[in-house]
């Protein structure tokens, strides 16, 4: 009750301390226009790609279809990829190849991380590799790859993790370096050991950048997932993308394309999901906490 | 009155020095000799360069390798010292865990001596007295600077430290709470009577919390003198502390030592 009146204070003295706002606030603009003006915006990006869709779809009935599938024709060859049964095991391995080979060098990636953030020594070893590979274009090391692991489900996992490791080194290395030395401190007055100090100070401190890494090296992954079914083993999603493209179906190479996107959308909401569930900590958003 | 538990600290002729260039240091401190009795809370004032900080960590044992001695009971501070408890100058709690859980770090070292159960209640405790218990389960980024540092203080308390170490902890805290805190912060101390070193560069602060005053100087990091605060305990009110004719002349003779006789009046 008390604090009715302070409320309506604070009000005011917000409103005439900034009579500067910008024009559609101040003026008073009806509020029903201004719901709509929001729904509108909400519903943008759908309502961008239906008119992308609605432009290919008139432009593509009118060009060859080799060159370009219409987006109905697309549709139709996803469904018969679907149900003629190539369109499963494909997804199946995309995902497998990637799982594996991303997974991997998500436990390497982040235990090499750790160790070139809190040591010197092991930091100035390992540097020169990791900006060597960081800057070289892996996909020229596939052929090699084909030499020592063969063409089967290890050389596919090999390019995958060759793609994806060097991102999640450095961002985790990087992360846990610049643990702020008054966190350190704290460790170190309340008697944490050498160990602790890594597992329960520099390695959560390290968790955000981590992640910007893994969103990264993700997508690296993504295209070394299906570089390596294309090139290492005509195989998986991979396969029928230069299967099709070389029998000029369109239609089908595209709907292979469009589910090798949906492997990487569901495998970043996955990151996202499981970010937000183990550490609630590193979102800004509130209702995540309370 | 009577001092209670409490470590006593001996500091005797310890520097320290950062090398710059060749053949040349930055002395920060300078032989420095003062002893800390069982109980007593002593500021260390100084204007920002005398190295008050440096002091601080050094009786912390996070700052190691320097000539002179400094022993707490008698022995010889090398490492963080047993049962010290520390309060940062951003309070510097841990973002990914919640303000029970960063209370429940200063228990790490004694951990093993308890149940879940029993640390739970004991981080409970100080929670109340440091009027955080219904916080304890939000994060320190939804807290204001004075939670956080209330936090950071219920951590230092949390172990029954012998020495408690604190080093500008109200520094960065809007006026309104550094006063609030500083009210609470003596309400506190005389209730436990550990043995404490604040670090300040707030000669009102040093005043109102204190046993004794050092007053430092800098360039290099000297004591310039210790002063006895005589004001009457407990002090419940700042003010009356404060503003007394005693308080005023503390206040006045302090300043003038830590201003000392240098030209930097005008500084900045």
């Amino acid at each position: 009750m008390a604090s009715e009146p302070l409320d309506s204070v604070t009000v005011d003295h917000a409103r005439s301390a900034s009579p500067v706002r910008s024009p559609t606030v101040a003026a008073g603009i009806d509020p029903a226009q201004r719901d709509r003006w929001r729904w509108f915006q909400r519903g943008l990006p759908y309502i961008s790609v239906l008119v992308f869709l609605g432009v290919w779809q008139v432009v593509g009935d009118h060009i060859d279809p080799i060159l370009l599938a219409t987006p109905v024709n697309t549709a139709k060859a996803f469904w018969d990829l679907l149900t003629s049964g190539q369109l499963g095991p494909a997804f199946g391995s995309a995902m497998a190849d990637l799982g594996i080979g991303y997974g991997l060098a998500v436990v390497v990636g982040v235990v090499v991380g750790i160790l070139m953030g809190r040591s010197r020594t092991a930091e100035r070893v390992l540097n020169p590799y990791v900006n060597f590979f960081q800057a070289t274009p892996l996909i020229a090391l596939v052929p090699l790859i084909v030499i020592w692991f063969g063409v089967g489900l290890e050389a596919r996992v090999a390019v995958t993790f060759m793609l994806a490791i060097w991102s999640i080194i450095i961002n985790t290395a990087t992360g846990v370096k610049e643990t702020p030395d008054a966190l350190i401190d704290v460790g170190r007055v309340y008697k944490l050991s050498r160990l602790q100090l890594v597992s329960r100070v520099a390695l959560p401190h390290a968790v955000p950048s981590i992640f910007a890494g893994l969103r990264i090296a993700l997508g690296k992954a993504l295209i070394g997932m299906v570089i390596a079914q294309m090139e290492v083993s005509v195989s998986g999603l991979g396969g029928l993308i230069i299967n099709y493209g070389n029998a000029f179906k369109t239609a089908y190479l595209l709907a292979a394309v469009f589910t090798a996107s949906l492997v990487g959308m569901i495998a970043a909401a996955l990151l996202e999901v499981l970010r937000r569930w183990w550490f609630p900590w590193t979102t800004n958003d509130d209702r995540n906490l309370w | 009155m009577t001092a209670m538990g409490g470590a006593r600290i001996e500091i005797s002729g310890v520097g320290k020095r950062y090398a710059q260039r060749r053949n040349s240091a930055h002395v920060v401190l300078q032989d420095i000799t003062l002893t800390i009795e069982s109980g007593e809370f002593v500021s260390l004032v100084g204007a920002s360069g005398c190295g008050k900080t440096t002091l601080l960590r050094m009786i912390s044992g996070l700052a190691p390798y320097y000539p002179g001695t400094i022993s707490i009971d008698g022995q010889v501070v090398r490492g963080v010292p047993k049962r010290v408890g520390f309060v940062f100058q951003d309070a510097a709690l841990l973002p990914w865990k919640t303000v029970s859980g960063n209370v429940a770090v200063g228990l790490n070292e004694v951990r093993g001596s308890y149940t879940r159960q029993e640390i739970a209640g004991i981080v409970e405790e100080k929670l109340a007295l440091v009027g955080l218990s219904e916080h304890a389960h939000k994060y320190p980024r939804q807290l204001s600077g004075g939670q956080r540092q209330r936090a950071g203080l219920a951590r230092a308390l949390v172990g029954e430290p012998e020495l408690l170490l604190m080093d500008e902890p109200f520094g960065a805290l809007d006026a309104f709470t550094r006063l609030r805190l500083q009210e609470e912060l003596a309400d506190i101390v005389e209730r436990l009577r550990t043995t404490t070193v604040f670090v300040t560069h707030d000669v009102e602060e040093a005043v109102f919390l204190s046993d004794r005053v050092v007053a430092m100087g800098a360039n290099p990091g000297t004591v310039r003198d210790v002063v006895d605060v005589d004001l009457p305990r407990p002090r419940t009110s700042r003010e009356a502390a404060l503003n007394s004719a005693r308080g005023i002349e503390l206040r006045e003779n302090i300043l003038q030592l830590v201003m000392g006789t240098h030209t930097d009046r005008v500084a900045h």
